[in-house]
Formats: C-alpha cells, structure tokens, sequence
C-alpha cells in the first residue's frame, strides 16, 4: 500500500518528467513572462485611466504568471499545480474579458444600433491582441498539463 | 485538463456569451411607444410643458416659441452600472424619464442640451476630448424637478431613456442638404453668415467675443493670437465674396489691431504677440491674414507687414526645413521647440506671402519647409497608416505649386485625404446627423472643426488634383468626401439653430457649434468651416461664370494676385 502522501508526490513526480521536458520549461517561463509584460504594459501605461477592478484583476495575474514561471524555472515541487491553476486563471480572465466584450457590444448596439466600422475595428483588434494570450494559450497549457491524476490511480502498482 | 473537457468548456461559453448577448441587446434597444408633449421656451428657458393627444393639436403660445417633442421609443437604463448608465443616452437624441415617490419626471433632449449635459461624462484632457452623459447633473437635474435629495433619486428612482423627435410650431422645415443635393448658393449663404456672426461679436478694438456659450450667450474666457488672425483672414475672404462693407470693416478692424497693437520687436524682425515668448503661429496667421486683405484689394497698406513678418520667419527657420517655434524677446534669441500646427501654418504663410513680397527666400523656405512636413517630420515605420492633422500642411502644398511643385507632397495629402474618407461617416453609420463628420466610434458625437479644417485641406489638394494627371475616379472620391463635409457644416450651423434654446438667438446667429451637443461658439470654429466653404466655392467655380458668387472669393492661389488685382 502506498501512503495517500506518497501517492502525491508520485503523482506529480509522474507529471512533472512526464510533462515538461527542459525545453518546454524555457518555453513555457518565456511565453508566462512574455504574457506578464504584455499585461503591464497593456494596463499600466496603455490604457488612459486607473480603474481597479481592471488593475488589481490584471495585476493579480501578472503575479500568479510570475509565480509560475519562478516555479517552472525552479523545478519546485509545487510547480505543476500552480502552472494548472494559473493557467485556469488565465482562461478564466480570458473568457470573462470575452464575455464583456461581447455583452458590451450588444449593450450598445441596442442603444447606438450598429456599433459601426470603426467599433466594430476597435472591438476586433481587443479580441484578436487578448484571445492568443488569454484564451488560446491557457487553453493549450491545460491540455498539455492534462487533467490532476487522482491518488487512486496509483494504487494499483502498489 | 482533457480535450473533451475544454471542448464542452469552450462550447458552454459560446453558448451563454450568446445567449446574454441576445438579452442584452433586446432590453436595452428602443421599443417603440407613442407620446407627445408641447413645451413653451422663452430665452433658453422652458415656460411650460404638458402632454397632449397629438401633434396636430399643438398651437403657437405667445409666451415664447412652441415646440412639439415627439416621444417614439423607450428603453429602461442600466442605473446602476454608472459606465453603462453614462453611454446609455444617446446625444442629442435621447431624454430620461425618472419614476420615483410616485412622480413621473421628464427630462427631454431639449433640457438635457441646454444644460450641458451630453458628452461631459468623462474628459480625456491629453486630446480635449470628452463623451457621455454627466450622470451627476442629470441626477441632479432630476432631484430639482422632484423635490427630492439626489440619494432618493440614486435609490428610488426607475429610469427609461427615451428617443424624442422635436418639431417647431408655427415655423417651416426647411430642407437640410446632404452632399447630393448640396449647392453652390446654400453653401455661400452658409459661409457668409459665419462672418457676420464673427462680425457681430466684435468689439470696438477690433478683438472678437473668443468663445461664447450659446444657450447662455455668455462669453467664456480665453484668447489666442492664431485664431484671432484665422478669423481675421476668413472675414477678409468673405469680405471679398460678398463686397460686404461691414464685413470689410470688421477684417480691416481686427487686421489693423495686429499690426497696430500687437506687432512688437523680436530681435531685428517684427513678430506678433503680446508676451516674451513669441511663437510663430500668431506671425504666420497673421501674414496669411495680411496676404489676403492686399490681395483681394481690401487695404493695400498692409503690405509693408508681410515682409516684416516673413523675415522674422525665415530667421526661426533650421537647416533642415522644420522651425524653432518660439522666440525669447527679452534674451533675443529663438526657442527650438516644436507646438501643434505651427510649422504647416508657417510654410503656409510663407508660401502665400511669396505672392506678395516676390521675395524668392520666402518661397524656397516655404518649399524646404513643406519637403520636411511630409518627409523626415513623418518617418516612421507605420506612417502610411497613421497621421496627424495635417491641414495646413496640404494648403501649403496647394500654395507652394504653382512655382515649387512638390509631388511628395501631393501624394502624401491624397494618402492622407483617403486616409480620411475610411474615417468618414456615411449616412446612417452613427445615431446623430454625423454624415460627412470624422471619428472612429459612434458612441462620440462627432466634432465639427476637424470637418472644417480637414476639407480646408482637401479643396487644396483637390485644386492640385485638378491640375495635374490624377485619376478621375480619385478627384470624384475627393470631391464626394468634401461635398459631405460641407453639407454636414451647413446642416449644423446655428441658422438659426434650435432658437428656442438660446438665451439670445440673434446673437449666435449663424455660429458654428464645436459638436452638435457642444454649444460653445470658438472664432476657430466660424473660421475653419467659412474658409472651407469659400476656398471650395472658388475651387469648383464653373469656368464660364466669371464675377459669380463663388468666384468672388477667389482666395490664396499663389498665381492668383495677377487675377486678383
């Protein structure tokens, strides 16, 4: 019988030599860090005004990237949760920043009727500048990540 | 995560993105209702207001003009959300009706204009652009009429917006031109009714009531030398259009208080200001200013100004074409910094002064000033997608080309003029009466001076393009694009204006509005669209009708003097 703490560690033993080959963890601390900078710049110099929703949302994920990719870099033994986590986060964001969008859109449409060209231009370019680094990536890193490995699963070879 | 999983995540998202997209834009869209209301104003200020059955019942009140407003849709406000609340009106065109403690309050878009209230929501100082409703004073607006403190309304209160038509009693529509349907003689009554407006806010020194609010008619603080001089070359223009006498006066006025008053010492030269700091902006309009009243014939005796003021130029000019914008009269000695608009104007001025003082160093400055404008100035790597406002950049390209063509620059006011036209609204791309207008999102009621000086340019570059091998197809997309601008202009100058509204409509008879929702009355404004307006007319004018009202005005072509004089 293994104990449930060494299935744990087995488990994300499993998964870090599994997953993440030395050139993946460069890729990966390079594109999280790469995110990170993207995002300060997009919310603190870019854009005209402080809002906090908007800054403290954005920098709490610029803090939970760097973590990640401090881990990775690291090996730390945690590292291949909080890549998971962070990169639900980072979906999350993305989705939600999405939604908004797309429900502000509509608001205004039903008050302006077509948002028009030059909306329509400004809406798509946010989309398209945040979908690869809030949407398309987390969701590659989930997949590649793949699913928690339940504890269970191990019993098996004991 | 497995793929399966994200998949079904992804697939749930669209759903409900959808689903509340579709929610969102069925609430907050106009349903349609039917209400009349009848309000009687009197100087800007509301008398009476009641609902009747019909418009057709509505009758004149002597106690001040009547207006019927129309009420033809509603929809409920997102007060709570105070960004969504703030873009939720639209400009101009939609009122609010607050239900609280029992009450039914209107607050139509005649109200709502008349305080100020549209497109004061935020201001984004760094480009003097401001949008949205000041939801504070509409709150406020509301408690007054209500009786209640603001809290009550910001709690209590139900809100609709509501879209509202209003038609005059007792005064007939006139037809409003759109770029189709405009015409040379709508355009030159336009024009000719900006200067008198000018004309009519001038003091008795020759300086001009700068900026006045129309709903108040009162007269806002501020002046500036540049604009002073703008306007004193628009009325000199439409002075020359129109013989008009007290037109004639009113230029001459405002010219002679800069040559009398305010041009002082800067080193060895002569500059216009009234501070140590001299720019050349206020010189180089003021030239332009001088330019036309002795080319037109009006008063020859300001030409021993020009040189003057052309040496003090040429001396702020650097080597490689781009000019030191200021001038340190008390330490002699010029000020290498660059400001908005200065180094077009000067170019400008130069080129315009050449027809003048044939003095040949003030046309080779002219043309190495322009070749720096549209080449090193703007050298970047998305510069073909990209521009500032380039005016008087393209007028001094018209100017320089009879004796210094300059194809770059041609090329580069055509690219900026198509640039333009992507930006150009077209009928019904936006809720307001914006067709002609320029902007990039149709939440911003439009500006009207960016049409003005913009269309200043493009009858340039036009008058340039009709001279030369251009494609007609291009010139007819250009003069498409000016035609729009210039109806769009005719259409929203104050003759008279929602007269109603105004605490004195004959003062600001005439005026040219900074937006339709923003009342404030700047000579600039006058300016930009009336010599838009009379540079067009003397562009197109019909060959075969010399001494024609468009002729009349024939204005600025460096050629032109031996036709003027």
């Amino acid at each position: 019988m293994t104990t449930a703490t060494t299935d744990t560690a087995l488990e994300i033993d499993v998964e870090r030599t599994r997953r993440f080959s030395a050139r993946l963890r460069v890729a990966f601390v390079v594109l999280d860090l790469f995110v990170c900078a993207l995002l300060l710049v997009g919310i603190f110099v870019a854009l005209p005004d402080r809002f906090w929703p908007v800054d403290i949302a954005g920098g709490l994920l610029v803090l939970l990237l760097l973590a990640s990719a401090f881990g990775m870099s690291r090996r730390a033994s945690w590292d291949a949760k909080v890549f998971r986590l962070v990169a639900f986060v980072q979906l999350a964001v993305g989705l939600l920043l999405t939604l908004t969008s797309i429900a502000t859109a509509s608001y205004l449409s039903g008050i302006y009727g077509p948002v028009g060209r030059g909306g329509s231009v400004i809406l798509g370019l946010v989309a398209a500048l945040a979908l690869p680094y809030l949407v398309v990536l987390p969701a590659g890193k989930l997949l590649w990540v793949g699913p928690i490995v339940p504890a269970t699963r191990a019993e098996p070879q004991a | 995560m497995t793929p399966r999983a994200l998949l079904r995540l992804l697939a749930g998202f669209v759903v409900v993105t959808a689903i509340l997209g579709v929610i969102l834009r069925l609430t907050y869209e106009l349903h349609p209702t039917h209400q009349v209301f009848v309000s009687v104003w009197s100087s800007g200020k509301l008398l009476d207001r009641r609902e009747i059955g019909s418009a057709e019942q509505a009758q004149p009140d002597p106690r001040g003009m009547t207006v019927v407003e129309t009420v033809t849709g509603t929809a409920p406000i997102l007060k709570r959300v105070p960004l969504a609340f703030t873009f939720g009106i639209v400009s101009g065109r939609d009122g609010v009706v607050a239900d609280v403690h029992g009450q039914t309050l209107v607050l139509t878009p005649d109200d709502l204009l008349v305080r100020g209230a549209y497109d004061h929501g935020f201001n984004q100082p760094g480009i003097s652009l401001s949008y949205g409703l000041d939801v504070p004073l509409v709150l406020a607006m509301i408690s007054e009429r209500a009786h209640l403190p603001v809290s009550d309304i910001t709690r209590d209160a139900t809100l609709r917006r509501i879209r509202v038509e209003r038609v005059p009693v007792g005064t007939p529509a006139q037809e409003q031109p759109h770029g189709d349907t405009l015409t040379r003689e709508q355009v030159l009554a336009s024009a000719l009714d900006l200067a008198h407006f000018l004309a009519r806010g001038q003091k008795r020194d020759g300086t001009f009531r700068y900026m006045v609010d129309a709903a108040t008619n009162r007269s806002l603080p501020g002046y500036d030398w540049p604009r002073h001089a703008g306007a004193t070359y628009f009325l000199a223009q439409a002075a020359a259009a129109s013989g008009d006498l007290t037109l004639r006066i009113a230029a001459l006025r405002a010219a002679g208080y800069m040559r009398d008053r305010a041009m002082l010492d800067c080193g060895e030269h002569r500059c216009i200001t009234d501070d140590n700091d001299a720019n050349i902006g206020s010189s180089a309009l003021g030239i332009i200013a001088f330019v036309e009243i002795v080319r037109t014939g009006l008063d020859p005796s300001f030409a021993p100004a020009i040189p003057q003021l052309t040496a003090f130029l040429r001396s702020q000019q650097r080597p490689d074409g781009e000019f030191m914008h200021e001038y340190n009269r008390r330490e002699k000695h010029p000020i290498d910094v660059q400001r908005l608009y200065f180094a077009g104007e000067t170019a400008l001025a130069l080129a315009r002064a050449f027809t003048i003082t044939h003095d040949r160093a003030d046309l080779d400055a002219s043309a190495r000033a322009v070749a720096y404008l549209v080449g090193p100035a703007w050298s970047f790597p998305g510069n073909r997608y990209y521009f500032g406002e380039e005016h008087w950049t393209c007028q001094a390209m018209d100017a320089t080309w009879a004796d210094a063509p300059n194809p770059k620059a041609l090329d580069f006011c055509q690219r900026w003029q198509k640039y333009g036209r992507k930006m150009q609204f077209l009928r019904g791309e936006t809720p307001f009466d914006a067709e002609g207008a320029y902007g990039v999102s149709p939440l911003v009621t439009p500006r009207f001076t960016p049409v003005g000086s913009r269309t200043e340019a493009a009858v340039a570059t036009l008058e340039v393009e009709l001279e030369t091998q251009t494609s007609p197809a291009e010139v007819a997309d250009l003069e498409a694009q000016i035609r729009r601008s210039l109806a769009l202009l005719v259409r929203q100058q104050f003759r008279p204006g929602p007269a109603h509204l105004f605490a004195s409509p004959t003062s600001v008879m005439g005026g040219m509005p900074g937006s339709s929702v923003d009342w404030q009355l700047r000579i600039d404004y006058a300016q930009h669209a009336g010599s838009a307006m009379l540079r067009w007319l003397d562009v197109t004018a019909p060959p075969t009708a010399p001494g024609a009202a468009g002729n009349a005005g024939d204005t600025s072509r460096t050629q032109a003097p031996t036709s003027a004089h």
